[in-house]
């Protein structure tokens, strides 16, 4: 996929794969050191680690996506429609579930299943301008 | 929209990746123009009218 975006997007793009694997060993790091620290002054800082990272890979999609031609901006502009709605979707149908029993949604879910489903609706709208 | 932008490429001897570059967009987005799958901008249009010195029109038809 990266071979087709010019050098800034594909620069962005690496970005924010680099945030994404830190991001993964901020959760990790998180659930190894939550239990350690239980004091109000740990707890904090240790339960926003990931968000850093996240917000960073956040800035760098966007600048991505911006520094792209028209037509793939337009094609991830539809990928992230269709991850909107496939996300809501997901959401709103584990929600109206709960109410029958299902476990409530888990919050930090919802952006790694935005991102996935980004991915999957850019691959999709892609095959049509092939 | 139809077009005859690989004609006129053809003319002039380049690739789609070598148009897309002195459009400042992909090879991707020049096969997409060519097959009619993707309609370009107007400002794309105009630099391509610019490009190979003909109007919009007569490189764009319904």
């Amino acid at each position: 996929m990266t071979e087709k975006l010019n050098p800034t997007s594909k620069k962005h793009m690496v970005r924010f794969g680099i945030y994404m694997v830190i991001y993964v060993f901020a959760i990790m790091g998180m659930s190894a050191l939550r239990g350690q620290y239980t004091d109000t002054i740990y707890i904090w800082p240790i339960a926003f680690m990931p968000v850093v990272p996240c917000f960073l890979a956040l800035l760098e999609s966007y600048w991505g996506v911006m520094a792209m031609d028209e037509m793939m901006r337009r094609v991830h502009l539809e990928g992230v429609f269709i991850s909107a709605f496939a996300t809501g979707f997901v959401t709103f149908t584990w929600g109206m579930l709960s109410n029958a029993g299902v476990e409530p949604f888990e919050l930090a879910l919802v952006l790694p299943m935005l991102i996935g489903f980004w991915g999957i609706g850019t691959a999709l709208r892609k095959r049509a301008y092939e | 929209m139809e077009n005859i932008i690989k004609n006129l490429r053809g003319d002039n001897g380049w690739t789609q990746g070598e148009l897309g570059e002195q459009l400042g967009v992909s090879r991707q987005t020049i096969n997409a123009i060519e097959k009619g799958k993707y309609d370009p901008s107007l400002p794309l249009a105009f630099k391509l009218s610019k490009l190979f010195g003909m109007p919009i029109e007569q490189i764009f038809t319904d």
